[in-house]
């Protein structure tokens, strides 16, 4: 179990030293965001009669950045290995359940450097806030889990690059819509209500809009319990995908 | 009681969707050889490396490193292997120094500093182990990797191609590196195309066709399981001389090699006056007599001549 840590340790030691290098591209991760807050969120702020639309979406845009981050990391990472770019790490006598959660974690550390970085610039102008740091950590976690989890899966079963995308735009879309991100759950139609309560997205959402707006739509005890459920089952998985893809 | 086989492959065989790469491997390297590899393009040499460093698995057969099996054993084979891929794997956006750390890390090594250090002074790259790998040459590259792949103190260590691209100078100060390597009982495979490095590096050696073994054994016995001498001769018509070459029944094979005719024989001091002697009215200009080499028994054992980047002609 101690070389378990110390494996992912190096793992997500080796993920940092290559960050250092990747400064246009964490703009970029920053930028997108904010500007579609700023395009978005304003004018849908007008239109809308509820009080404060922007820090609602704020908070929603910035978990589609986080999960949309996450999906295409956990493709990245097969398609690395595809590459051939993972080598050196795969012939180490390493697990492949240490080499995937190190990436995980790793991005996760990016997806908390983002958040905090834009939480901080939001907070100027609408009423995002780190009302409840923890909780909105514990969303983020499990999301990152899940979905780099979710897009190692996806990668590992699609073998082409355009299936990928394709795939990955038909499922996610959908799983974005219905999730509470632009529009409350509460608010949907009957059936696609059922629909946002089985996806773990909402659950993600909700608990991160409740860390950083302090408003929440669902009981927070579900969200944990579904959200705890999701990463840990979904980075099994991956991890499994991953082996047995693997050395094929 | 036999020793185990530092890597031992029985009827392996390997087919991507509708290419079949190795066709029935059977290898058998003892602890502390300097092994060869040795096969054209394609031959099968790097899939045979990659699924005996655990990454592919074989469609069939089997296949040992120190008697422990490369599919069912992954994590016991591992700790014992070290590799230098054909194409670069570096991660370029790290120092050398931070590529080897990295490393020592993943395989949980004590004294990581000291044994950097040493790794690297071995490879004469402690000067440069601080410059980001992106600014490095390919020679030093190359060598980076290698002492990666020795970092951990691998029982076999796999070179594929470890001189392509380097220069002649580059290729030398490598094996000079690699020799002093052989005292210290590391067993070596190293895949190449380049004869004059396996003739220089490799104890033993086995020649890969099309997936399949066409000759082992040591350099001088391919050499003399191909037999004859050459002889060289340059001449004014070079043309005219061919036909009349492949009339004596004692030139095995004769052909140009840019305007100079070479020609097989069983044994060249017997043979050298009489053949002087149907040329000479063609204006002989200057005669040499070799040995068949290794790279003369490839191209016997593969039926193909090789250009110096490795592609069939
Ligand atoms: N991933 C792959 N998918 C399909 N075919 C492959 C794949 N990798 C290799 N091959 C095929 O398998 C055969 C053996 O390839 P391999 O790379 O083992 O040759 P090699 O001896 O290393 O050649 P080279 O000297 O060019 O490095 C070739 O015909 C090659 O086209
Ligand atoms: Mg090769």
């Amino acid at each position: 179990m101690t070389t378990f840590f110390t494996d992912v340790a190096t793992i997500l030691r080796r993920e940092l030293l290559r960050y250092r290098h990747e400064r246009v591209y964490l703009l970029g991760q920053i930028l997108l965001p904010l500007l579609a807050v700023v395009f978005i969120g304003f004018p849908g702020d007008r239109l809308g009669e509820s009080v404060d639309y922007a820090s609602f979406l704020a908070s929603g845009l910035l978990m589609l950045i986080i999960t949309s981050g996450a999906i295409g990391g956990g493709y990245t990472l097969i398609e690395d290995v595809q590459r051939g770019f993972l080598r050196p790490i795969l012939v180490a006598p390493v697990t492949r359940t240490s080499i995937v959660v190190g990436k995980i974690l790793a991005r996760l550390l990016l997806s908390i450097f983002i958040v905090s970085v834009m939480v901080l610039i939001l907070a100027l102008f609408t009423n995002l806030k780190l009302a409840h740091p923890l909780m909105a950590l514990g969303s983020l976690a499990a999301m990152t889990f899940g979905f780099v989890g979710f897009g190692i899966v996806l990668a590992t079963s699609l073998r082409r690059a355009e299936s990928f995308r394709s795939v990955a735009v038909f499922v996610t879309l959908p799983l974005y819509f219905l999730s509470g991100m632009f529009f409350p759950v509460q608010t949907l139609p009957g059936p696609m209500r059922y629909v946002a309560l089985v996806n773990p997205l909402t659950y993600g959402v909700d608990l991160f809009r409740y860390g950083t707006t302090d408003v929440n739509e669902i009981p927070l005890v579900a969200d944990g319990l579904v959200l705890l459920v999701f990463a840990v089952l979904m980075t099994a998985i991956a991890a499994r995908a991953f082996e047995r893809r693997l050395a094929g | 009681m036999t020793e185990t086989l530092a890597v031992e492959t029985g009827a392996l065989v390997k087919r991507y969707e509708n290419v079949l790469a190795l066709a029935g491997l059977d290898l058998a390297i003892e602890p502390g050889c300097f092994f060869g590899l040795l096969g054209p393009n394609g031959a099968g040499k790097t899939t045979a490396v990659s699924i005996l460093c655990t990454l592919l698995r074989p469609t069939s057969g089997e296949a040992r490193v120190f008697g422990k099996d490369v599919v069912r054993e992954r994590p016991a084979v591992r700790p014992l292997l070290g590799i230098v891929f054909q194409d670069p794997s570096l991660d370029t956006e790290l120092t050398g120094r931070e590529n080897l750390d990295i490393h020592a890390r993943l395989y949980r090594l004590p004294e990581r500093a000291a044994r950097i250090e040493q790794a690297l002074d071995m490879m004469d790259m402690a000067r440069d182990a601080d410059r980001g790998v992106r600014s490095l040459s390919g020679g030093m590259r190359r060598r980076l990797e290698i002492a990666r792949g020795l970092l951990h103190g691998p029982s076999v260590l796999f070179l594929d191609e470890p001189t392509l691209g380097l220069d002649v100078h580059a290729r030398r100060s490598l094996w000079q590196h690699l020799e002093r390597l052989r005292d210290g009982g590391l067993t070596l495979v190293l895949t190449t195309h380049a004869m004059d490095e396996a003739a220089r590096l490799c104890e033993r050696v086995a020649i890969l066709n099309e997936g399949r073994i066409v000759a082992a054994g040591t350099p001088r016995e391919l050499c003399q399981e191909v037999g004859g001498d050459h002889i060289e001769l340059e001449l004014d018509r070079p043309e005219d001389a061919l036909p009349l070459l492949r009339a004596k029944p004692n030139v095995r094979d004769v052909w140009m090699e840019n305007r100079t005719v070479v020609i097989t024989v069983e044994h060249a001091p017997t043979e050298l006056v009489p053949l002087i002697e149907t040329l000479k009215t063609l204006g002989i200009h200057a005669v040499r007599m070799r040995e068949v080499n290794l790279e003369d028994a490839f191209v016997h054992f593969t039926g193909h001549k090789i250009d110096a980047a490795g592609n069939l002609a």
